[in-house]
């Protein structure tokens, strides 16, 4: 167990290192830049509101489809050192327990 | 006389016993009589270097019923140099359910912090016993409806202490337990709410098309003192092409149908604020400018002696 | 209204619903835009109304499903958008929830993939829509100033007996895979660089949190793993920094408390600091 000096050092020497970590401060006034990565908005704003859109464009519910973006893509390295590439399925094996 | 020409006797007696006039509403400040356009942050950049020729900026306050960060950081940015519009389209007017008092309260809140020139809503609803269906569905044009939507437009008004337009929706179908002309609703719903219009010529040209009536006759019924907006946007085509339905899609230029119908109705009642709506398939800011010049030539050629919506209303 | 029912395209409409109240018709309305069957619609339309009530069908769900697609990006980048849009179809019928805003739609999504199939193949898949809400929900919450190291100027030596209140717009998300990889994996630009690159980073399988904080209008995520997990945990639960560090020390005897410590007030988490009084 590290005494009471021990940590003030090493809570002392964080702030140290945060204060040189400019990255918190300097985005007060780049709104307009950031703003466009969180709108999540509908186009038309909520409820789609006054603009529709196609009739047809609507696809029934029965469906049997698997994941098929960048799950697919992905490489995991596992704790024991091996490297497992596809599609999930396959990493299932070595998957820790939920 | 066509089913749209309007018997308003009834309504323009103010002592008639189904004129249930609410108490004064204060108006509201009134928008510039020029063209404005629907606020998109990817425009800000181009609005806050030079947003010639457009004066005002409409948003949907829903977008902003956040408790903080970049978006209302932007809208308080916008307010400082514009006259901005709410205009609502979650308040479910046209619902049969009690207003949603957290969504009022946070209405009354934006009105409080950007004292928008204008506020208004939909003829429509968007939700049911909790299901939010995030779309303007249409109103049956009923006494029962048109009783309920009027006790409405009284709460919200009383709410936020301004007199609000409601807007004419769009129609893709009639409903068959409507019982009188959409023009009908409307009035009546202005006059014995106090509330004035927002006359979309869009969603009439879109409805006449999809339910077959002559857009010109809703458009010259419509009483020059209750118009205090009017919006302009595009449609397409439904890609369903053995109906011949019109989508109101905001995606494309304001068709020439539609500005023939704008020039009708301003040539009448004399230069309004109008909104360009363009929501999907947002064009660059210069495609957009040029759709509120078009507009705002179309005001200037009309006689200067016209009367503003507030100067009507005072009157 | 005497049926709450929609009718179906090719059925025979058996009443008139709409000649009733008001409420029956909106019901009925609702019930036939949420029908299993895309070809509902109310009863009482004729043939050409009851097409055309598609057009209301096909705005409200792909209104709702663009909504989801735009709060829960990494997950659609991850299965695709098809796979996403069936999954975002079977949703929007499960959630009830009404935000003020369409901005904060989508609440319950992590739940609902929880108890989903697609968990067999994909078992981050509900972690990583937890992430994306925490990302939404400090975008938008409220505005409050944050502290920085200078704010602590003078409390050097007694930085063990500090308590912090957090920023509103923090969240902490933690979960046994590696979140925060996978989530920078997925980010627009990264998966740019990549294609510039060397393809697809190698991701280290193991148990992250990350901790989201928003001092001003850019969210910031710092990962965090083993014991610097619990530390934040204190942290975030009003305890003084030095209970904070001995909780996340009973945890891991080697935590390093220096850079977790510098990380978290870099990040804007905390919105003001008192000298703790009394235990804790």
């Amino acid at each position: 167990m590290k005494n009471a000096l021990v940590l003030a050092a090493a809570l002392s020497a964080g702030l140290t290192m945060a204060a040189a970590d400019a990255s918190a401060a300097g985005d007060q006034e780049k709104c307009f830049g950031v703003s466009l990565a969180g709108q999540n908005e509908c186009a038309a704003g909520p409820g789609t509101t006054c603009a529709g859109t196609s009739k047809v464009d609507y696809q029934g519910n029965s469906w049997k489809l698997v994941p098929a973006g960048t799950c697919e893509e992905m490489t995991f390295t596992t704790a024991d050192g091996r490297t497992v590439h596809g599609s999930l399925t396959k990493l299932d094996r070595d998957l820790p327990e939920m | 006389m066509t089913a749209l020409q309007t018997n308003l006797n009834s309504c323009n007696d103010l002592n008639h016993p189904q004129n249930r006039i609410f108490k004064n509403v204060p108006p509201s400040a009134g928008l510039p009589r020029r063209a404005g356009v629907g606020f998109k942050a990817e425009h800000a950049s181009d609005v806050f270097e030079n947003a010639d020729p457009v004066s005002w900026f409409e948003v949907h306050p829903e977008n902003y019923m956040v408790a903080g960060g970049p978006r209302l950081k932007m809208l308080s940015q916008l307010r400082e140099k514009f006259d901005i519009s709410l205009h609502g389209v979650g308040l479910s007017l046209g619902g049969w359910e009690p207003l949603d008092k957290a969504h009022l309260a946070a209405l009354r809140a934006l009105v409080d912090r950007f004292e928008p020139a204008q506020v208004s809503e939909h003829i429509a609803w968007s939700g049911h016993e909790g299901k939010y269906l995030a779309d303007l569905l249409p109103t049956p044009l009923t006494t029962a409806s048109l009783r309920h939507l009027v006790d409405a437009i009284d709460q919200v008004q009383n709410a936020i202490g301004q007199r609000i337009l409601i807007e004419n929706p769009t129609s893709y179908l009639a409903l068959p337990q409507n019982s009188m002309p959409e023009t009908d609703f409307i009035l009546q719903a202005a006059r014995q709410s106090g509330c004035g219009l927002l006359i979309d010529v869009n969603n009439i040209f879109i409805s006449a098309h999809n339910l077959g009536f002559d857009g010109r006759d809703y458009v010259d019924v419509l009483p020059a003192d209750l118009i205090g907006e009017i919006h302009l946007a595009g449609h397409e085509q439904d890609a369903d092409t053995s109906d011949n339905v019109l989508i109101d899609t905001h995606s494309r230029p304001v068709s020439d149908p539609v500005w023939a119908l704008y020039r009708r109705l301003v040539e009448r009642i004399g230069a309004t604020p109008t909104l360009i709506e363009w929501d999907n398939d947002v064009p660059d800011w210069h495609t957009l400018a040029r759709e509120a010049r078009q507009a705002n030539a179309i005001l200037d050629g009309l006689d200067a002696t016209a009367a503003t919506f507030s100067q009507r209303a005072a009157s | 209204m005497r049926t709450s029912n929609p009718a179906h395209v090719g059925d025979l409409p058996q009443t008139d619903f709409m000649s009733g109240p008001e409420d029956g018709f909106h019901r009925t309305f609702c019930a036939a835009l949420m029908d299993q069957d895309p070809r509902a619609y109310p009863a009482g339309l004729d043939g050409r109304a009851a097409r055309r009530f598609a057009i209301y069908r096909n705005n409200v769900h792909r209104g709702l499903q663009d909504a989801l697609a735009a709060a829960y990006p990494v997950v659609k980048s991850l299965v695709g958008d098809t796979f996403f849009y069936r999954l975002a179809g079977d949703y929007i019928r499960t959630e009830n929830h009404r935000p003020p805003s369409l901005a904060l739609y989508g609440a319950g999504f992590s739940v609902f993939l929880a108890g989903h199939a697609v968990v067999a193949t994909l078992p981050y898949l509900p972690d990583i829509a937890r992430l994306e809400r925490a990302w939404l929900e400090a975008l938008h919450a409220a505005d409050a100033s944050a502290i920085t190291a200078a704010s602590l100027a003078g409390f050097e030596d007694r930085l063990a007996l500090l308590r912090f209140f957090v920023h509103p717009a923090v969240r902490l998300v933690a979960s046994q895979f590696p979140i925060h990889a996978i989530w920078q994996a997925n980010q627009a630009d990264r998966q740019q660089a990549e294609q510039q690159n060397n393809g697809p980073a190698q991701i280290l399988y193991r148990a992250e949190a990350v901790l989201l904080a928003r001092p001003y209008y850019t969210v910031k995520l710092v990962r965090l793993e083993g014991a610097g997990v619990e530390f934040a945990r204190q942290l975030l639960a009003g305890q003084r920094v030095g209970a904070a560090y001995e909780a996340a020390l009973a945890e891991d005897t080697h935590f390093d408390v220096t850079p977790v410590f510098a990380q978290l007030l870099a990040s804007g988490m905390f919105g003001a600091f008192t000298l703790g009084q009394g235990g804790g």
